[in-house]
């Protein structure tokens, strides 16, 4: 089964354009924050953002997409809930706020 | 705040199995489908919200976050 999957590079990051098949997962935590920042920004009524929590295998795994391009990370470190904390409230802020 | 400890709850029952989904969009607050062309179009939004929807299993809750209630949720 063939299915074209590019890798785009822009500036210093990357990420995988979803094309039909399986998505992978960024690999830093920079990486993922800058280009969903990106992703988001350029329009942020297309884009939505899903979080899945696991207990028993104790991952976090993270989904920013606007239906066209996706951007996935996942995580089992605690040190990463601090940053993603942050990455949540400040996509809520810009949600909820007046700004375009 | 319903919101919030009815998810807690949610969390506490995924602790054995199961995963919570946590969903957040941007919503403009708009009730009407967009309309056809030769109508009136919507107006402009003048707030911005967010949508926040949790679930678990089979379990849905959704709540909408607006500018004021924001700093609780944060």
């Amino acid at each position: 089964m063939c299915g074209a999957r590019e890798i785009v590079r822009e500036h210093s990051f990357h990420y995988t354009k979803y094309s039909g098949i399986k998505m992978t997962y960024v690999k830093s935590w920079e990486e993922f924050e800058k280009a969903a920042e990106r992703l988001y920004l350029q329009d942020p009524m297309k884009v939505r953002y899903s979080m899945k929590y696991t207990h028993n295998k104790g991952c976090l795994s993270l989904k920013l997409t606007d239906d066209v391009d996706c951007l996935q990370y996942k995580t089992e470190i605690v040190q990463d809930l601090k940053k993603v904390e942050k990455f949540i409230n400040n996509l809520m802020r810009h949600m909820a706020s007046k700004e375009q | 705040s319903q919101f919030l400890s009815e998810l807690t709850r949610m969390f506490r029952r995924a602790r054995s199995h199961g995963s919570v989904v946590l969903t957040m969009k941007r919503y403009d607050g708009r009730t009407k489908p967009a309309p056809r062309e030769g109508r009136k179009p919507l107006p402009e939004p003048s707030e911005y919200m967010c949508l926040i929807r949790a679930t678990l299993r089979t379990q849905k809750i959704s709540t909408v976050v607006s500018c004021a209630d924001r700093r609780l949720c944060i």
